[in-house]
């Protein structure tokens, strides 16, 4: 199973998304934002950090760079699993591949801490109900209308939401899935707990709970 | 000599100054040339009072950074102050004095992976307090290196002159080292990085005077771009692979003046330089002005003649500028051209040898060994040292920086010294931290316990030190009192470092934090990078098990510290017996070694009953403490170590070389000091103290 990290110019969660998947046991390479051949990988990652400098607004510039005219078509095509963490929900939700926008977290300013997550979407996440993973973001409160969170909620593509809402999130949902279950965001940071010295290895969780989705749902040849 | 003294003024050199580059040139400088020493002669660049004295007590290196080795991975570091921008302007100030250290770490070819700071305050949450927060927390986090730890204090003594002293850690593999060392004639100066602009002027020479308030020093202060920073590190990464890389250097003060003199007179060559080709944001620029501009973001690197695409290449793919802007030559003369219009020439010498002002002014400063002795309760002092500022929790600082973005951080601000994983099992300890009012009532046995707070900090996170920096801030070196403080604390450092064994591998000063004519008290700042041989094999930094014993380990009957936080009465700094300071420190890294310590937590600020309250508050579990120690004074090299039940007799065995005390056990669910109950929920209200500003 093959799997790609976007790199944009700003983006900085690279190194350990890199690693991390390689710890779930994907075949894993770093993409430049500019490379359009993306139809080889089975999991095409967009990580955290500071795309363009988050400069205008957090996703609004990357969400325009090469790559991201093939990631639609990647997703059209069913091609394998689109993930965006942190920043890289962001470039999604820019892009309108997941519903919804950010704002700035309620207290104003950068968060990072461990936070408690309630794992909503049972089926993609078989037998997780709780997961320790890191926040750190300045613009995490997610925003989206009460029609929409109750279509998300129907269709059960709610991934989690914080046990305590620490940026002013909508119904404190931290994650989400489109209507095809092949594009997730997340807000949360899994690559910092995949290695046996982080101080939760729950990340492994989410990267092996997306290996059996890509198994299961995508036209990936055995 | 005509040259008016206002003149002079504005370029912040004296009389004197001027003569002697009359008298060493045999003609006057010219506008271009005088700006040129103005810069390079300040004290900020040119060390004046302090290099020569540095160079005698130690041994370190002229790169941009120190570095220590774990077998094949070298570890870089540096400290650096950036106190005069955060005074005028703390959000740029904080911001760019991360962009200038993690320059110096890319300068060395190392990856930056962590960062700590230093800070000092009047209080919290004033203007300069949340801008300089915001503005580490804004470019170190965009950026993507970990702000891992560091330390935040406060007195009034600085309420006019903050300090902000930022140290920078990288990894590099022996192979990919870098030097800033020029080599070969005719080679190429290739700046990489930002347009240059009008930025800075005057940095290096505004960071050379005291605090006017009269005078707007706002254009002195550079601005930030950490999206330019994150793609010149990229970059810089990447081109220090080249093999036609010859040597690296960061651009801080005096930007290009002084990164390509100090490279050009690192490897004894001459310099021509080619002001024309410097890519510019602003029109009509001077050449003197595009030689001092700080604009922030740039890199200069000196590279084999005819291979300069090759750096072009790299900077293009991240969007940076890149320019061939000179050449080493064979002379011994630094050239500035214009359009090929001559603008300056002068002896490389000259320009990168400031006259020496350092002064050897001794001073006595006392010592008491009169024991302190506390009789009484401890609640009142206990919960009022804990909600003391400087002792309080720092959540609400460290949760707005990002401390894990690397995936490297394995445990950061609640730990005595941060560790970073390495590689394999291995990791490192990272401490940094300073104590202004030790300092200030004895400088030369004050830095010693600065030293060593920095290497117990380490030690109790399960670390060995390997090196040590430094930054010296202190006040107008020009007057005497100043000046004694310095030369003290050189010594005291020099004799620190001997007994511990552990060698210096840089440092940075930053003199005239003065304003209004108040000097802020003598603050060197100690950094420490240790190995940590076993990351799974690290000591807790909190209780962990009821019934486990806990044993102090260091003196048990200390002199009164004048300095200590709970002290209100006058006094003088104790007399410290340093041997036994440093048997302690090895004896208590040899029981971790063992893993005899299930916890451990160093004893500082607040004393024992402080240490002690912190490692029952972090797992939220009690213990019953029994001992005559006093509970609040404060002695160097001093440890809580929590031990398992049953192994006391092999642990004792252990550390009978130097002085303990078995002093309680941990449980219960509150903290019981002789008899005197207080519960942990009071311990942290007050402990949380600095939250309930939010």
């Amino acid at each position: 199973m093959r799997a790609a990290v976007v790199v944009f110019p700003g983006t900085n969660c690279d190194r350990e998304t890199f690693e991390a998947l390689k710890a779930s046991g994907l075949e894993t390479d770093y993409l430049w934002h500019n490379w359009t051949s993306i139809d080889v990988y089975d999991l095409v990652v967009l990580p955290g950090g500071f795309s363009y400098g988050d400069y205008l607004r957090p996703g609004a510039i990357a969400r325009f760079s090469p790559v991201m005219n093939s990631v639609e078509k990647y997703v059209e095509s069913g091609r394998g699993i689109l993930l965006g963490i942190c920043n890289g929900f962001q470039i999604l939700t820019e892009a309108g591949l997941l519903p919804g926008a950010f704002l700035r977290n309620e207290c104003g300013h950068f968060i990072c801490k461990m936070v408690d997550l309630e794992v909503k979407a049972h089926e993609v996440f078989a037998n997780v109900k709780r997961l320790k993973l890191y926040i750190a973001h300045s613009d995490g409160n997610y925003v989206v209308d009460e029609k929409t969170v109750e279509l998300l909620e129907d269709e059960k593509r709610i991934l989690f939401k914080y046990a305590e809402n620490p940026n002013g999130s909508s119904h404190s949902i931290a994650g989400v899935a489109n209507e095809n279950f092949c594009v997730f965001g997340m807000m949360p940071h899994p690559e910092r707990s995949t290695m046996p010295y982080h101080e939760s290895n729950d990340g492994l969780k989410v990267f092996s709970a997306m290996r059996r989705w890509i198994n299961a749902h995508t036209s990936r040849k055995a | 000599m005509h040259i008016p003294q206002e003149k002079l003024e504005k370029m912040s050199m004296t009389r004197d100054e001027y003569e002697r580059i009359v008298n060493l040139l045999g003609r006057e400088p010219n506008e271009t040339e005088l700006y040129i020493f103005s810069a390079m002669w300040s004290e900020h660049c040119g060390y004046k009072h302090s290099k020569k004295l540095i160079k005698e007590h130690f041994r370190v290196s002229d790169e941009n950074a120190g570095i220590v080795w774990l077998s094949d991975i070298g570890i870089a570091f540096k400290v650096e102050s950036h106190n005069h921008p955060c005074a005028v302007e703390p959000f740029q100030g904080a911001a760019t004095g991360i962009g200038g250290i993690i320059r110096d770490i890319i300068a060395m070819g190392a990856k930056p992976i962590a960062l700590l700071d230093s800070l000092h305050f009047e209080k919290p949450h004033d203007h300069i307090y949340e801008g300089v927060i915001s503005g580490i927390s804004v470019y170190g986090n965009s950026i993507g290196v970990p702000t891992v730890g560091g330390e935040v204090r406060f007195d009034p003594a600085y309420s006019k002159n903050p300090l902000v002293n930022v140290m920078a850690v990288g990894i590099v593999g022996r192979e990919n080292l870098k030097t800033s060392k020029a080599q070969g004639v005719g080679n190429s100066v290739v700046l990489v990085g930002s347009k240059t602009g009008r930025d800075g002027l005057h940095g290096a020479s505004f960071a050379s005077r005291k605090i006017d308030k009269t005078i707007n020093d706002r254009p002195s202060v550079q601005v930030g771009d950490p999206f330019a920073e994150k793609r010149l590190i990229e970059a810089t990464m990447e081109i220090c692979k080249l093999d036609c890389v010859i040597a690296v250097q960061d651009m801080g003060a005096a930007g290009i003046l002084s990164s390509t003199t100090e490279m050009a007179s690192h490897g004894k060559l001459g310099l021509d330089l080619f002001i024309d080709r410097v890519p510019l944001r602003e029109e009509g620029m001077k050449p003197w002005e595009i030689l001092l501009s700080e604009s922030q973001e740039r890199m200069v690197f000196l590279v084999k003649k005819g291979h300069e695409g090759e750096i072009e290449k790299i900077a293009r793919k991240w969007e940076l500028d890149s320019a061939k802007i000179g050449e080493t030559t064979s002379s011994t003369e630094f050239r500035v051209f214009d359009k090929k219009e001559l603008m300056a020439s002068l002896p490389l010498s000259l320009v990168t040898n400031p006259p020496d002002l350092s002064r050897e002014i001794e001073r006595e400063y006392s010592t008491t060994a009169e024991v302190s002795k506390w009789i009484g309760p401890i609640e009142s002092e206990l919960l009022c040292l804990l909600s003391n500022p400087t002792i309080a929790s720092k959540k609400s600082v460290y949760e707005r920086y990002d401390h894990t973005v690397g995936g490297r951080t394995i445990k950061a601000p609640k730990s005595d010294a941060a560790i970073i994983h390495i590689a394999d099992s291995k990791g490192i300890a990272l401490s940094l931290g300073g104590n202004g009012k030790y300092t200030a009532l004895n400088p030369r046995e004050g830095i010693k316990a600065v030293l060593f707070e920095a290497c117990t900090n380490v030690i109790a996170s399960g670390g060995k030190p390997l090196g040590i920096t430094n930054c010296m801030n202190f006040g107008n070196p020009e007057v005497d009192e100043v000046a004694a403080q310095f030369y003290a604390t050189i010594k005291g450092l020099e004799e620190g470092v001997k007994i511990l064994g552990i060698p210096i591998t840089g440092g940075n000063v930053s003199f005239y934090n003065e304003s209004e004519g108040e000097q802020i008290p003598p603050t060197p700042v100690v950094g420490v990078v240790g190995v940590v041989k076993n990351i799974y094999r690290i000591p807790k930094p909190d209780f962990t098990r009821k019934g486990n014993p806990i044993y102090m380990i260091g003196r048990l009957k200390v002199p009164h510290n004048g300095a200590s936080m709970y002290s209100k009465r006058k006094g003088f700094f104790p007399t410290v017996d340093w041997k036994a300071c440093s048997r302690v420190l090895n004896t208590v890294m040899r029981v971790i070694s063992m893993e005899l310590a299930v916890s451990v937590h160093d004893v500082s600020d607040g004393g024992v009953a402080v240490a002690c309250a912190e490692m029952a508050m972090g797992s939220m579990m009690g213990a019953k403490i029994s001992t005559d120690i006093h509970p609040f004074e404060e002695y160097p090299a001093r440890f809580i170590v929590e031990v398992q039940k049953g192994r006391e007799g092999e642990f004792e065995a252990e550390i009978n070389d130097v002085e303990f005390a078995r002093i309680g056990i941990v449980g219960g669910d509150d903290f019981i000091w002789n008899g005197e109950r207080l519960s942990l929920s009071s311990l942290k209200k007050a402990y949380e103290s600095l939250e309930e500003f939010e």
